[in-house]
């Protein structure tokens, strides 16, 4: 009878970079701005839109730290809550320019997009290219 | 030398129910609801807020269409606009019950649309990446 031993895989050195990354960018930086729009808003945010505003920080937050673990559940939910958070700021974009009256603050807006599109295009391409999917494979 | 043959898997009966199902409830049955809550909107829709939902619901029929055929793209393609459909849906939902100015407002009707694109979607997700399903499909292509 053969023993099979699984080899233990070292962690990609670019899972540490993007999940740090990730962690920065769509939990800690959105989340300050997200409660300065909050705060600074001059009509009351409703609770269910405050509740979506800083719960998606809080679990990107959760599955960025998942996924840095090396459990493959954590790298699928990070890209579900990934996607989801830009496209929860895609929509409220397309809204906000649809009923937007003052044509001059629409270009700073629509730039404003490509920082998210470019981290969501990032995850997806790196957490299931070849040596990653090995990694969690490996792993699990 | 050996030649290798690709089994070809039969159909699943499931991948017909489906595209059935998304082309009525998610296609047909959504661009009417569309429809309707516009209806009752008094000023001007914007270009965007009317196009989305009918490009939303065209792409998503024409991907069902497309699975019939049994295509791998098709599987992932319909993936996508069902969930980007439903998703849309429940911004638009989700908004309408946060700024709501009516005293009287019926937070179950807004909700309880929510209903049968979820199970579509749900069955979709679910079916799609079932063995039967991806191994017909990885058979096609």
């Amino acid at each position: 009878m053969e023993d099979v031993q699984k080899k233990q895989m070292p962690k990609p050195i670019g899972l540490y970079i993007l999940t740090i990354c990730i962690f920065l960018r769509f939990a800690i930086f959105q989340f300050i701005s997200d409660f300065n729009l909050i705060r600074e808003s001059d009509s009351n945010t409703p609770f269910l839109i405050a509740l979506i505003l800083i719960g998606r920080n809080v679990l990107v937050a959760g599955a960025a730290v998942w996924a840095f673990l090396g459990e493959d559940w954590g790298r699928i939910s990070l890209l579900a809550i990934v996607s989801l958070n830009v496209l929860w700021t895609l929509f409220n974009v397309i809204t906000f320019v649809s009923y937007s009256e003052n044509d001059q603050i629409i270009a700073p807006i629509l730039s404003g997009l490509l920082n998210p599109i470019f981290w969501l295009v990032v995850c997806w391409w790196y957490l299931n290219s070849k040596n990653v999917l090995e990694y969690y494979k490996n792993n699990d | 030398m050996e030649t290798e043959y690709k089994r070809r898997v039969q159909k699943p009966v499931g991948i017909c129910v489906l595209a059935i199902a998304v082309i009525i409830v998610l296609g047909l049955f959504q661009l009417f609801r569309y429809w309707i809550e516009y209806q009752k909107i008094k000023e001007d829709l914007p270009f965007m807020m009317a196009f989305i939902p009918l490009f939303l619901c065209i792409f998503t029929i024409a991907s069902a269409v497309w699975l019939t055929v049994g295509d791998n793209w098709a599987r992932i393609a319909l993936l996508i606009f069902v969930s980007l459909n439903f998703l849309w849906w429940l911004y638009l939902v989700v908004m309408a019950i946060s700024y709501n100015e009516s005293n009287n407002f019926n937070f179950f009707y807004p909700l309880s649309t929510l209903v049968r694109p979820a199970l579509v979607l749900g069955f979709s997700w679910w079916y799609l990446n079932s063995k039967e399903a991806v191994e017909y499909f990885k058979s096609i292509t």
